[in-house]
């Protein structure tokens, strides 16, 4: 206890009765070296003090439980609503055990039955009050400083996830402006170059055509940079729907559909079974699509190429896996796989964008997933991917 | 007496302009093209008082992004008129956004083509657009 609760205590007695008035001032001087009493008699007087006094003015209010114009369970509440945080004790002459519990819930600290009252219990009865109380201002503060920081945190999220809104559509009005105003001029140089090979093409020679074919080609080059860039773009702009999405039967399709378009390569395919997790159906598609091209691509050139698609557990965690025995690569450039527009092989060799794992890496990081890779020149390569990921 | 058939080209991008013409003269015969280049153009050859066109085109194809008014607006103020309203219109342009596809749809084009960067395959789809809308097609706005 602090000095302050034995020294000078200042409260607010509400008591119609002027002889109990006077006895609660003697016990008061009693037992407290110093103490202010302010009397109100009705529970009107008492509102009017209590909202005339200054924050923390007073320690603990007394009152009595009949009041010529109050009392009971409305002179309670009449009194709360206006205390703020001052503690409440009540005296009564009546002895009501279920009241008394009754009104320990409506907010008061403690009650006192008049007849049995004396100096010491109500030395006892304000000071545990006002410790009790101490420790409840002190709840009730940092609660206060809780709420302030949450509606300040909440404040800035609601800011930056404005100005992300902002950024978006930015972002989406310019890949738009991408997609038309880029590909318009290359629609001109394709269409000219073409139309010169087929109207003039008397005039020129063999060297001459082929660079018109040349320019011809670097322009469609660039319409099918133009739309993966786009399709990059997209994949993050689009909303997730995610539902039940058999894995398995995706892989299957996926290498159905590459197995069609080249009839004549033999590669020796493992897919396990029964594989079933959340995600959005559309997106993994696309995730598996990609690694599964590339395994089919990258096995291009191995004798007896194979190619497995599974799931392990790692860490309690699932974890799937698409592994070929390819032209793999070298770990030093594990970081630069998931970069978009970065290749680790030429063009020539094997073709591509550069944007396929990019995407993929989006994808698997809007599932809240991770993605990694292991691999050995030569030896083959091993897409590791997880998603749902507790956080 | 030679039939003309006669097509409504709505393009503001004179290369884009002259590839279709050259794309589409080359593979319908007798065609006659009128060009608009934004869509007031497109308006004023349908409605103004001056032109008060008695011949309309047997098929406008139309690109959305185009000046003054948008594509979408110029789709669905023919759609709106009963001078305009069975014309067949052929959407070909450079996006393949989702909302242009659906907007196009909803306000009443009968296809949307995207335009491709190679010509080729570009000469394939004016040949095609003008074989299935100009002969095989029977449009309720030929019986007028």
């Amino acid at each position: 206890m602090n000095n302050k609760s034995l020294t000078a205590i200042s409260a607010l007695v509400v008591e119609d009765n002027m002889g109990d008035f006077v006895l609660i001032e003697a016990y008061m001087s009693e037992k407290f070296e110093r103490f202010e009493l302010i009397h109100a008699k009705t529970a009107q007087e008492a509102v009017n003090q209590l909202l005339s006094f200054e924050k923390n003015k007073l320690d603990v209010i007394l009152l009595d439980l009949s009041l010529p114009d109050k009392s009971g369970e409305a002179l309670i509440q009449k009194i709360v609503s206006v205390s703020e945080l001052t503690p409440i004790i009540i005296l009564t002459g009546f002895i009501d055990l279920k009241f008394s519990i009754k009104s320990l819930s409506l907010g008061v600290s403690d009650y006192l039955i008049k007849d049995e009252l004396n100096s010491t219990l109500l030395q006892k009865s304000i000071l545990y009050t006002y410790e009790r109380n101490a420790s409840f201002i002190k709840i009730k503060e940092s609660e206060m400083k809780l709420e302030l920081l949450n509606r300040q945190l909440e404040e800035k999220v609601e800011e930056r996830t404005r100005q992300l809104k902002i950024v978006n559509n930015e972002l989406e009005a310019f890949s738009y402006s991408v997609s038309h105003d880029l590909r318009a001029p290359l629609r001109s140089i394709d269409g000219f170059s073409q139309a010169i090979l087929e109207e003039y093409s008397d005039k020129l020679d063999e060297t001459g055509i082929g660079y018109l074919n040349r320019v011809r080609m670097a322009s469609q080059k660039l319409s099918h940079l133009i739309d993966v860039f786009l399709s990059l773009a997209k994949v993050t702009r689009t909303e997730l729907h995610t539902s039940q999405v058999n894995l398995t039967s995706v892989t299957r399709s996926v290498m159905n559909t590459l197995q069609n378009g080249d009839p004549t390569r033999k590669i020796d395919l493992s897919i396990e079974a029964d594989l079933i997790d959340f995600a959005d159906p559309s997106q993994i598609k696309i995730v598996l699509e990609n690694l599964l091209e590339n395994s089919w691509k990258y096995t291009s050139k191995t004798e007896e190429p194979s190619i497995s698609f599974g799931c392990i557990e790692k860490n309690g965690e699932k974890v799937y896996y698409v592994k070929d025995n390819g032209v793999g690569f070298n770990m030093n450039y594990v970081n630069k796989l998931f970069v978009p527009f970065q290749r680790l092989h030429h063009e020539n060799d094997f073709p591509g964008t550069g944007i396929g794992l990019a995407t993929v890496k989006r994808i698997i990081d809007r599932h809240n997933g991770e993605i990694w890779a292991e691999g050995e020149p030569n030896k083959g390569s091993i897409f590791y991917f997880t998603i749902n990921r507790e956080c | 007496m030679v039939q003309h058939k006669r097509i409504l080209l709505v393009e503001d991008n004179p290369n884009d302009e002259l590839l279709t013409k050259m794309a589409l003269e080359r593979s319908i015969p007798n065609i006659i093209i009128d060009v608009a280049r934004d869509g007031h153009e497109v308006i004023d050859y349908f409605f103004s008082e001056s032109s008060a066109r008695k011949i309309l085109p047997n098929l406008v194809i139309l690109d959305l992004n185009i000046p003054k008014i948008n594509g979408l607006e110029v789709l669905k103020r023919l759609r709106a008129e009963s001078k305009t309203q069975s014309i067949p219109i052929v959407v070909l342009t450079t996006s393949n956004e989702e909302k242009d596809i659906t907007m196009s749809s909803s306000l009443g084009a009968n296809s949307y083509i995207r335009k491709p960067v190679d010509f080729v395959e570009f000469s394939k789809i004016t040949d095609l657009i003008g074989q299935y809308w100009l002969d095989v097609n029977e449009s309720t706005h030929s019986l007028k």
